[in-house]
């Protein structure tokens, strides 16, 4: 039985609602995927270890994982390196790096307090001359990945 | 990082069916929010038997808040940043959603003779429900 072109309007008139509410429960759970995996990877970020970092030059931008060691002094943290072995495990290294900071620079996953002794942090920055990093980003790890 | 990706996807999901489990129930029958949509024109079964998307999303969300809970339980380390309140609200949330459940089961049978109280309790527990999962979410997201 072929529908008049009257019912056909009244069918879309129907559909339309749910449709349209299908849509934006679809795409909001896209969006959320999308949040969730761009906060996962900005977690996962490649780092440098300990031999990467000394074959860096002054100048080069460089990402690297520390466990903060003293975060006495304002806009400055002393941390050891930490190298890659799983994306949950960091192990020690011997090398012990200082990275400066400005209240601009971006914390990512925390805030600055969480910025004390023995918190792990993800630092994405500038190396200067003296060896040391001028951050401009910090994403802190403590809680989420564990130090050997 | 992927026990971090599935929390945090589980999570913001689980809020998203809240939100349709909870607009659902006025979509479906004739109410301020449904009548200029046109939607009561389309109502042709009984108004529990239409209710199905609602059972549904609600034991969706059931299986997605569990599973939410239980991933940063397994993974060590990552509760020991959450800020505590924040995890006595998700809690209570389970449990109420639990309760919700459990109501909602009973709704779906027509001769309840406690019909209107227990719509009541199911009204009020959606509230409470909605006001601690905001709090989780301020406190712990």
């Amino acid at each position: 039985m072929e529908l008049s072109a009257e019912d056909r309007n009244l069918t879309t008139r129907r559909v339309w609602p749910w449709v349209a509410l299908a849509a934006i429960v679809v795409l909001l759970i896209a969006l959320a995927l999308w949040k969730s995996a761009r906060s996962s990877t900005t977690m996962s970020a490649a780092a440098s270890d300990d031999q990467q970092f000394a074959q860096t030059t002054p100048d080069s931008v460089t990402k690297l994982v520390l466990q903060i060691e003293d975060a006495s002094a304002e806009g400055t943290f002393r941390g050891n390196l930490l190298r890659k072995k799983t994306e949950e495990i960091y192990l020690r290294t011997a090398t012990t790096l200082t990275v400066h900071f400005v209240p601009k620079t971006s914390i990512v996953m925390g805030k600055h307090a969480d910025l004390h002794s023995g918190a792990i942090v993800h630092v994405t920055g500038t190396v200067l001359k003296d060896r040391s990093i001028d951050a401009t980003q910090l994403v802190i790890l403590t809680g989420y990945v564990q130090v050997q | 990082m992927g026990s971090f990706f599935f929390t945090s996807a589980s999570g913001w999901i689980a809020s998203i069916l809240l939100s349709l489990e909870i607009l659902l129930p006025y979509l479906l029958r004739p109410t301020r929010l449904s009548g200029p949509l046109g939607l009561p024109r389309s109502y042709s079964k009984p108004y529990l038997r239409r209710l199905w998307p609602h059972y549904w999303a609600g034991y969706l969300l059931l299986a997605l808040s569990v599973t939410h809970a239980w991933i940063p339980m397994r993974a060590s380390g990552y509760l020991k940043r959450a800020n505590i309140f924040g995890l006595w609200f998700a809690t209570a949330a389970l449990s109420l959603l639990l309760l919700q459940v459990t109501l909602g089961l009973l709704l779906q049978d027509s001769r309840l003779q406690t019909r209107e109280r227990i719509r009541g309790w199911h009204y009020w527990i959606m509230l409470a429900l909605t006001f601690s999962v905001a709090i989780h979410i301020w406190l712990n997201s």
